[in-house]
């Protein structure tokens, strides 16, 4: 495998007693797509957040791109091409679905500082938002306010402000919670295609979804990596299975 | 600058935070239990100084007309929270802002309708007027030690109310926990309507012991306002313990550099700027000492624990 | 950002009397009326509308899409006023000099008050940006140099190139409105802007916003000493207006009335700040006639505002305090 896209090194992270990441080292590569599954209270989130940068650990690094990035803020980490698509819905309600995903693609630009010149009138900003819009299926929905969007449509429109930046690595929380199963197959069917293009970490309970998708899966239990494997050596696994897939051990 | 006037004026910052204790004490109560912005404590402040000077010229005993004076800002802050304040209390803090500064121009130009805007007396009781000798040289006055006295004996009674009492418990988890005390079938608005009044009577005494020092005037409370929003700052949201800390420690230095500044820039400056820059420097003084806990500590020196005593 | 078109009467109303260029030229409109029928007074008014309603505007610039809820925007309204009264004491009196200085200088102030208020939330900010304020209200009763408490009068009116074409009432007025025009125009084209739009995606959803790779705090911290300039250029037009700089335009009090202006008129709405501040200065003259205790009435207003819910509202902060 060549240089790993991202990587955790022995992230550690404790909240008073409880401890979230117990040295917690795993790597994504460059064409991956790794999965990141465990119970409920297993530390995912947090561990998430240490990724985005919203959270900082309190010991270990977060290489990304070949670069330490465990000191930079949410901001700067998503302009050297890191995009996160939120576990809750995490949409600019007041905008427009196209707005969100002009903004979206804005960032990547890197500026706020442009006073004069209309948002609307940035054409160029417009067609790749209109065009991403169109890939995850939000065609003709582009006036709506995102507030108003059914949820499937939400977690989309997310997608779609992931997508626009041209993202070096998608960091996906979740990204089925709450969906019905037809949008839920359609937006694995959307992911798949990614394979190869742009790597991915993606936390989810979905199942189906994980095997169909992950190229290695690591499995984290009471905040420390319990495994990391492809999804054949992860469904063999006995401790997975009686801590997580809540199988009893033989 | 000598050791006499460094002790008086150390007694004079002291007796200054106490003052700003009780106002702050009840502010900070309001903000840490109901997140409620209340810019209006002040008025309570200003009111009671009004009603005890009104019923100490009316009945001739200051401690009848103080009785009197805190019995009516109690009731007034009933009034207050049931009109008004309780509508407020689960709507944004814009709301909040607008309403409680309505309160205060309703409040002021009201008080300058019924007294005018010319301060009204108010003169230390009888027994303790005077200055009594601290040591040789130290003349004080009586009645500012009698301050000093009552509000630290105030924020003795607030720690036994707090840790010690049934509605201090309630009053501890209500600020951390609302849910669970409305699920153990406390009704929180009443909490919070004893709360409110119960701050309301504490800045109205704060205003009727400092009212013989300074003068009552219709706006005498709004200074007081801003410094205990500073004090409120510097302790954290919700703490008395941090009030109380931060109260004495913005009442020393504003005193003490008010008092000093001047000199002290004179060993480092020519005088004629010393004069110049000095009250400026020193009228800063508390706020950069605010800044400086923001760098370093964004939500109080008293965190953590929101309206506690002992965690 | 495209609203149908209003179809009933009333709502063509709203429209017409909200739309940003409404206010303005009905401030025009009585300045004109008041220099053709030799109204001093209509001048006088219409000025202190038009700056009022300038510092009403930038206010509700941060507060209004940047659901930044700032007690302290007297602060740089009076430092604007006090630049033009020491740069007139150092024998500058350029309006082409004195603007800009008035805008930095304000902006200057909000760079480090405004990075540290930024830090906090909610409860926090208000009383922070209220307390910075009154630093600034003590500072300057503290300079006995350019009269202390008492204040001092300006050392007369400015210049426009030399030539002492403020003399009279009626150019300041005009020049007071067209600063205000352009302000407006400048913050109406940075609200449908880029800047606008990370502004407001900010306060609807500021996790969000940084994620995508934007600077929240300096998006904050540009747009708050934007209105801070502007709110200087306020400043100095008063002092110039007046003729006198004292602390007492700093006092906090003025910063309420701003906010409030800025609620009356709607806050979401940009242009709503400076009908507000038209509503205020009528109300502090026609009551301030009949009674001293104006503030009373004033008062009253807003809590009846604040009473029957009849503002635009918007839930500001109430998000996560």
């Amino acid at each position: 495998m060549s240089e790993p896209i991202l990587r955790l090194d022995d992230i550690q992270k404790r909240y008073g007693a409880l401890i979230v990441s117990d040295h917690v080292s795993f790597s994504v590569g460059a064409k991956e797509i790794h999965a990141l599954i465990g119970p409920n209270g297993a530390g995912k989130s947090t561990l998430v957040g240490q990724i985005a940068g919203s959270i900082r650990p309190d010991a270990g690094r977060v290489v990304f791109d070949g670069r330490d990035v465990t000191g930079l803020p949410v901001a700067r980490r998503a302009r050297l091409g890191l995009a996160r698509v939120f576990q809750t819905s995490n949409v600019i309600a007041g905008f427009s679905a196209l707005d969100n995903v002009v903004l979206a693609a804005a960032a990547t630009d890197g500026t706020s500082f442009r006073f004069i010149r209309p948002l609307a009138g940035e054409r160029r900003l417009r067609e790749r938002a209109a065009a991403s819009l169109e890939r995850v299926g939000l065609a003709g929905r582009e006036t709506i306010l995102a507030g108003a969007l059914a949820h499937g449509e939400k977690r989309a429109l997310e997608l779609a402000m992931g997508l626009v930046q041209e993202p070096k690595f998608l960091l996906l929380d979740e990204p089925m919670a709450g969906t019905g199963r037809e949008e839920t197959e359609r937006l694995t069917e959307l992911l798949a295609s990614l394979d190869g293009k742009i790597p991915m970490l993606i936390v989810e309970h979905d199942m189906a979804t994980v095997f169909r998708l992950a190229h290695r899966i690591t499995v984290l239990i009471g905040g420390a990596v319990a495994i990391t494997g492809t999804a054949d050596e992860i469904r063999a696994d006995r401790q997975v299975r009686s801590a997580y897939l809540g199988e009893e051990a033989p | 600058m000598s050791v006499t006037l460094l002790l008086v004026q150390i007694l004079n910052g002291l007796q200054f935070g106490v003052i700003l204790f009780l106002v702050a004490a009840g502010l900070t109560l309001v903000f840490g239990v109901m997140d409620f912005v209340n810019l209006a404590h002040g008025v309570q402040y200003m009111i009671g100084a009004y009603l005890t000077a009104t019923a100490v010229a009316a009945t001739g005993s200051f401690g009848l007309g103080l009785l009197i004076g805190l019995a009516a800002a109690l009731g007034l802050g009933l009034v207050m929270e049931f009109v008004l304040f309780r509508h407020l209390t689960r709507r944004d803090h814009l709301e909040q802002v607008l309403a409680t500064f309505g309160v205060i121009l309703v409040a002021t130009d009201g008080v300058k309708m019924i007294f005018g805007p010319a301060p009204i007396a108010l003169s230390v009781p009888e027994a303790f007027s005077g200055s009594i000798a601290l040591m040789p040289g130290l003349l004080y006055p009586v009645w500012r030690l009698v301050v000093i006295a009552s509000g630290l004996f105030v924020a003795f009674l607030l720690w036994f109310l707090i840790t010690r009492t049934r509605i201090g418990m309630l009053v501890r988890a209500g600020s951390t926990h609302p849910e669970m005390v409305s699920a153990l079938g406390v009704d929180i608005d009443r909490l919070f309507l004893f709360v409110f009044a119960f701050g309301a009577m504490l800045a109205g005494f704060s205003g009727a012991m400092a009212g013989p020092i300074l003068s009552v005037e219709p706006h005498m409370g709004d200074t007081v306002l801003i410094l205990a929003f500073v004090v409120i700052v510097i302790g954290g949201i919700g703490s008395v313990r941090g009030a109380l800390v931060a109260s004495l420690i913005v009442g020393l230095v504003d005193t003490l550099g008010r008092a000093f500044a001047t000199d002290l820039l004179r060993l480092v400056v020519d005088r004629s700027s010393a004069a110049q820059a000095g009250p400026a420097i020193a009228s800063m003084a508390i706020y950069l000492f605010m800044a400086a806990v923001l760098i370093f500590k964004p939500s109080g020196l008293f965190t953590g624990e929101r309206a506690t005593w002992t965690k | 950002m495209t609203s149908p078109a209003p179809r009933s009467l009333p709502a063509r109303l709203v429209a017409l009397l909200t739309h940003p260029v409404t206010a303005i030229a009905a401030i025009a409109l009585v300045v004109a009326a008041g220099q053709i029928l030799d109204q001093g007074f209509w001048v006088t008014l219409a000025t202190r509308a038009a700056i009022l309603g300038l510092a009403a505007l930038s206010l509700g610039f941060i507060l209004g899409q940047g659901g930044l809820v700032s007690f302290g925007h007297a602060a740089p309204f009076g430092i604007g006023a006090y630049v033009v009264l020491i740069a007139g004491e150092a024998g500058v009196r350029d309006v082409l000099v004195l603007l800009p200085l008035a805008f930095l200088g304000s902006a200057l102030f909000a760079l480090p008050t405004g990075a540290l208020a930024l830090r906090t939330r909610g409860v926090y900010f208000i009383m922070i940006t209220l307390a910075f304020a009154q630093m600034g209200y003590f500072v300057f009763s503290a300079l006995s140099a350019y009269g202390g408490d008492d204040g001092m009068s300006i050392a007369g009116r400015a210049t426009l190139l030399g030539a002492r074409v403020f003399r009279s009432d009626g150019a300041l007025a005009w020049l007071s409105i067209a600063v205000l025009a352009a302000a407006s125009l400048f913050l109406h084209r940075t609200v449908g802007a880029r800047f606008g739009h990370v502004l407001r995606a900010a306060r609807d959803n500021e996790a969000r916003t940084a994620a995508l790779g934007f600077s929240v705090f300096r998006t904050r911290l540009a747009a708050t000493m934007i209105a801070a300039g502007i709110a200087g250029l306020a400043g100095a037009l008063m002092a110039e207006q007046t003729g006198f700089v004292s602390p007492s335009l700093m006092n906090w009090h003025r910063s309420g009335e701003l906010i409030v202006m800025v609620v009356l008129g709607g806050s979401r709405r940009l242009s709503g700040a400076v009908l507000g501040a038209i509503v205020v200065v009528l109300v502090e003259e026609f009551l301030g006639e009949a009674t001293e205790y104006w503030k009373f009435g004033l008062g009253l207003l807003i809590l009846a505002v604040v009473a029957t819910r009849v503002v635009d509202l918007p839930r500001l902060l109430g998000r996560r305090a």
